[in-house]
């Protein structure tokens, strides 16, 4: 397989819808709670980028009540600041690290997203993992 | 909408050559260095992505020692399907083509990554 093959082979399945005021990423990610359905990320019109409270859901199916487990995700959050819990349910980033290249400056956006990811999977296996307050992973004793 | 998002989404997981491999960039990184996956087709029916020497690299700074900490990361690994080669220290998930799409097998290792990469000394 060549390079051109792959990309369209990946990007069958990794797409993005941009619209006028918000732009959807679609990814395959794992929650182990037995979806098929992708994970749907979402920028707005204010470059904020949120899971849309998918992760909690599909945590929630899986383990029941989400409040022994609020500990981790906080510890998760602490570790990883640039993605903060809106209301509750939705986890989010709203900033971005600026990058120079030469003499252009940009915002990091993958940057972002893939910090929100790692919070994601970590959050989506909280009854599995015990994190510590600096995201040091280790495995729950009582597995 | 933001023009430079939607630039950097193109980047996303996309193939490069390098050398006479195929490897997709993740925009994974740790303290500054990339991770990206190489992929290659084993046969007719199973393909392979892996994770590349930066990560066998950062295995061992993390856990101080990645032989030791072989039991905790294969456990981790299972739950995406993922499996260590403890002698190169290295993360890999090989997957059947009818089985599972080339993409759905590149998040499911990157999730590894992002979870047993943040392991520390055991």
């Amino acid at each position: 397989m060549d390079v051109n093959a792959l990309d369209q082979y990946i990007s069958k399945e990794i797409r993005k819808e941009v619209y006028v005021d918000h732009i959807k990423l679609f990814l395959p990610f794992y929650f182990g709670s037995g979806s098929t359905e992708p994970l749907c990320l979402v920028w707005d019109e204010n470059e904020k980028l949120s899971d849309c409270g998918r992760t909690l859901s599909e945590l929630e199916k899986r383990v029941g009540d989400l409040a022994p487990y609020m500990q981790n995700i906080s510890n998760i959050l602490n570790a990883y600041g640039s993605v903060t819990l809106e209301s509750g349910r939705r986890f989010v980033v709203r900033d971005y690290q600026t990058c120079v290249s030469g003499e252009d400056e940009y915002k990091d956006y993958m940057g972002g997203l893939n910090m929100l990811l790692r919070v994601l999977t970590l959050v989506s296996i909280s009854d599995v993992i015990t994190v510590d307050e600096h995201g040091t992973v280790s495995i729950c004793q009582n597995r | 909408m933001s023009e430079q998002i939607t630039k950097q989404l193109d980047t996303l997981y996309s193939p490069y050559e390098k050398g006479n491999e195929i490897y997709i960039f993740t925009h994974t990184y740790f303290d500054g260095t990339p991770v990206n996956f190489r992929f290659y087709r084993e046969d007719n029916k199973f393909s392979v992505i892996s994770t590349d020497g930066n990560f066998s690299e950062w295995m061992a700074n993390c856990t101080g020692d990645w032989k030791k900490a072989s039991p905790v990361i294969r456990s981790l690994a299972k739950i995406y399907g993922a499996s260590w080669d403890n002698e190169n220290g290295t993360l890999y998930l090989r997957f059947r083509r009818n089985e599972m799409s080339v993409a759905q097998a590149v998040i499911r290792l990157q999730q590894a990554v992002a979870v047993i990469g943040s392991l520390g000394p055991q």
